[in-house]
């Protein structure tokens, strides 16, 4: 089932010698990392999973009961029956003493993530979905705000939160990372989470175990990485770990299965917790909560409401306008912004490539400066259509209409219109104006007449300058470069 | 009422035990009023008030009801929420109400008995629109004035008929039989052969969800925390949370907790936990096969079969017990007085214990009546022709 894709040939420092020895004598063995991925996902849920709580302090109350039913985009099956467990440990970062998750019954089973050209391999790789698990959030815990406290957030307990759990199909770091980043993509797209590992609405623990060419892929003992919060990290964690096992292997002890941490600064693994320290987490079937059970009609109603995928989406932009793969992928990063293109687009006045270009470098230059997400700000279709309008009417000049944007942005209430007359910009077209300047311009720089006149073609860039600072950079500078100097 | 509802005669309460109110005034000591809702029960007794509510995990409101002797009904499964009552069992948990008479527990009960979006194993509107047909079709309503009780079976299950019962309990138990064959019921012998499984089967099930349900009571977001300092930096949690809980539950509450935690662990769950689950279905099934009503749960829109309306057999199997501790029996022999009450918990399925008369030292017999899921109705109107 696998294609094990030779990955590492690592070494242990205090085994390179025999290792050396080896590479004379018999081939070195080859090491592979077998890599499963436990992503928790934060659901963009108004209320938390079991209460009317709110999810987040300031939204009303409402139901985001098909949030989970969206989880079809990843080609799995939602459980007609699915139930909830209790996973009992103590600890300050839930309040009740156990976890409502699902363990027995999960809410859906199965669907993959082929990996391939678009993530930069030069391969395909399937990595398979286990199963997919509502399940309780925790409260945030804070160290080391108060020396020897652990301070608790329970703002985050009991927050949706949906566990996806794949296969071990990965043998790479790098495709690891890559599946996060499609998840990521994906999971965002359709509306569930906005996976953000920063603010930790996306967590991720990875399980490692490492094996020589010619076993069984999952011969190897695994060890669980927790918690880590970035796409860097987990590239680090995983090379760190799987050369770790090697090393000890190699070392002739065996590797325990362990949940372990990972020190970034020094790029080393270490352990938290053994396999007879673990907890024994008593699970059992939640009692207060009846099995849910649901529909194929409500499967299909969420089927059928569900945004067009990412694969699809971008197949369809890319050829439909003409674009870029990469220009149609930096703007589907962001959510909402194909939406905003499409709407653009559909007034039928502009070009795809102008437009895309304008969203991508202008808009996410801003976005980018105020920190902000296109979906908060105060960009509408409307707005940039009568931007990307003024500027092909030669209203505007290209530095005005960013001037526009920024306004517009900062939360300016007036019509595109209305800004233009009150900052008096108005493209120069009145040709026999300009004429008059360019007049001037030349009587008084008779030195840099004669130089262009002998050849230094250069010179024009001069007049330009001279002609927009008269102007105040309401000429066009296209406008008097067709009218050169007779 | 006994701390956190654990305990059959309210004992286990830091402001000491509740005495019976019903026991004659020439005996000799006092008396238990049964558990965990003894207050509940006493209160009524006592004529301090027409009704009471009392939580019904195993019997809790059916045990004191009988030995205070008033009446002490724990519908289904399901009926009233429970949205408030701090759980011990959550999936035998069931409120109950306690009165002097049927009628006054039935009113109580009707006002109560709604559906509840903040419990979600409260019957819905729907489900209860459902009961109701089913139960309307398979039963028409009584037509004769002389024999109300005509056409209705009354199962009396040989199970229950154990050597520890008392004579006065064996008594009341065949004079409530002639009582509903006077009035038209058919009296037949019925068997629930899993019946010997159920106490076993409760306190498997009934303490791994009290030892859950209480985990939260860690003195960090509930219940006191122990003020005391651990000694070793290195065990700080964990001893932290051992005091605490050491000091904040009494005696028997711990032993239950780890009792439930010990049947939860990994490696006794297979032996205790996962058989007691599949015994409990079985002793719900035994009830479906004595019952003619078929249990809506499981069993769809079957039509009316063979079998019995209700049950009949004793609430406890003796009369209240002294406190000062003369009958002191072993914490085994304690957890036996159960016996009669766990079936109808395990099952889901609604009891109601009446008052059946008086021992010779004049102290109150129960006896109870048991309906199939979702009979409430029928139930309380048998248990008030039987008390008539």
């Amino acid at each position: 089932m696998l294609s094990v894709l030779r990955i590492r040939n690592i070494s242990a420092p205090n085994s390179a010698c025999s290792a050396l020895r080896r590479a004379y004598t018999t081939p070195a063995p080859k090491w592979n990392t077998t890599i499963g991925l436990e992503l928790h996902v934060q659901l963009s849920a108004k209320q938390k999973l079991f209460s009317p709580a709110s999810a987040k302090w300031d939204d009303p109350a409402n139901s985001n009961i098909d949030l989970p039913g969206r989880f079809l985009a990843l080609d799995g099956t939602v459980q007609p029956t699915s139930a909830f467990d209790r996973k009992h440990y103590f600890y300050a970062d839930q309040p009740l003493g156990y976890q409502i998750t699902q363990s027995a019954r999960p809410i859906g089973r199965g669907g993959q993530i082929e990996l391939g050209s678009a993530d930069g391999l030069s391969y395909t790789r399937r990595v398979r979905i286990h199963q997919l698990q509502l399940e309780q959030d925790t409260a945030k815990s804070i160290h080391n705000v108060y020396p020897g406290y652990v301070l608790s957030d329970l703002n985050r307990a009991g927050v949706a939160l949906v566990e996806i759990v794949s296969e071990a199909d990965m043998c790479t770091a790098d495709e690891a990372a890559h599946y996060v980043r499609r998840m990521q993509t994906l999971l965002r797209h359709i509306g569930v989470s906005n996976c953000n590992m920063e603010e930790g609405s996306l967590r991720c623990d990875v399980n490692v175990s490492v094996f020589r060419d010619g076993d069984d892929p999952l011969s190897g003992t695994r060890c669980e990485l927790k918690n880590l919060n970035s796409l860097k990290v987990i590239r680090g964690a995983i090379e760190a770990e799987s050369a770790r096992q090697i090393a000890v292997i190699e070392s002739g002890q065996t590797v325990g299965q362990e949940t372990r941490g990972y020190d970034a600064r020094t790029n080393t693994t270490f352990l938290q917790r053994s396999k007879e320290t673990a907890p024994d987490y008593r699970y059992m079937p939640e009692p207060d909560i009846p099995p849910v059970r649901v529909t194929e009609a409500w499967v299909d109603a969420v089927r059928n409401a569900m945004p067009e995928l990412p694969d699809r989406l971008l197949a369809r932009v890319t050829e439909h306008y003409g674009l870029l793969r990469d220009e149609v992928e930096t703007m589907m990063g962001e959510p909402g912004c194909i939406a905003l293109f499409e709407a653009v687009m559909a007034t039928g006045k502009h070009d795809a490539k102008r437009v895309a270009s304008w969203i991508t470098s202008e808009i996410f230059g801003q976005l980018a400066y105020r920190n902000q997400k296109l979906a908060d700000s105060q960009l509408t279709p409307q707005l940039l259509d009568d931007i990307l309008d003024a500027l092909a009417n030669s209203q505007v000049t290209s530095a005005q209409a960013k001037q526009l944007l920024i306004e517009l942005m900062d939360g300016d209430k007036r019509k595109v219109g209305e800004l233009i007359e009150a900052h008096g910009w108005r493209v120069m077209d009145d040709q026999s104006e300009l004429r008059n300047i360019i007049a001037v311009l030349l009587e008084k720089h008779p030195n840099e007449i004669a130089d262009y006149r002998a050849g230094n073609k250069r010179r024009m860039n001069f007049f330009v300058g001279k002609v927009m600072g008269a102007t105040k950079g309401q000429a066009k500078p296209q406008d008097f470069l067709d009218s050169k100097p007779e | 009422m006994d701390e956190f509802g654990m305990g059959s005669k309210t004992i286990f309460s830091i402001h000491g035990p509740t005495v019976n109110p019903a026991a004659a005034s020439d005996d000799p000591g006092p008396r238990a009023a049964g558990g965990s809702s003894g207050g509940s029960a006493a209160a009524v007794a006592a004529g301090q008030c027409r009704i009471a509510l009392g939580s019904d995990t195993g019997g809790s409101v059916r045990l004191p009801a009988a030995w205070c002797g008033v009446v002490g009904f724990k519908p289904t499964y399901g009926r009233i929420s429970r949205h408030g009552l701090v759980a011990y069992g959550s999936s035998l948990d069931t409120v109950g109400v306690l009165g002097r008479t049927v009628d006054d527990v039935r009113a109580a009960f009707q006002a109560v008995s709604v559906s509840d979006a903040r419990d979600m194993t409260c019957m819905t509107q729907q489900v209860r629109s459902r009961i109701d047909r089913l139960v309307a079709q398979a039963r028409p309503p009584a037509s004769s004035v002389n024999k109300p009780l005509s056409g209705i079976c009354i199962g009396i299950p040989a199970e229950y008929w154990v050597d520890e019962l008392s004579d006065t309990t064996v008594d009341a138990w065949r004079s409530g039989a002639d009582r509903l064959a006077s009035l038209g019921a058919d009296i037949v012998s019925v068997s629930l052969p899993h019946t010997k499984s159920a106490l076993p089967v409760y306190y498997t099930i009934a303490l791994a969800e009290a030892s859950s349900n209480l985990a939260r009571y860690d003195g960090i977001r509930y219940g006191r925390r122990s003020s005391e300092q651990p000694p070793n930096e290195a065990t700080n949690a964990s001893q932290k949370y051992a005091n605490t809980r050491s000091e904040g539950f009494g005696d028997e509450v711990q032993r239950r907790i780890l009792l439930g935690t010990y049947v939860m662990t990994s490696a006794a769950c297979q032996q205790f936990y996962a058989p007691a689950q599949k015994l409990r279905r079985l002793i719900q099934q035994d009830f479906d096969a004595a019952f003619a009503l078929p249990n809506a749960m499981h069993s769809g829109n079957r039509s009316r079969g063979e079998g019995v309306d209700a049950l009949l057999f004793p609430t406890a199997i003796g009369p209240a017990p002294k406190l000062d501790g003369s009958s002191e029996e072993s914490r085994v022999e304690a957890y036996v007085n159960d016996v009669m009450t766990v079936p109808a918990s395990l099952a889901g399925i609604p009891a109601v214990s009446v008052p059946a008369g008086v021992s010779k030292n004049g102290l109150p017999v129960g006896l109870q009546l048991v309906a199939q899921y979702g009979d409430d109705e029928f139930l309380l109107e048998t248990a008030s022709r039987l008390c008539s």
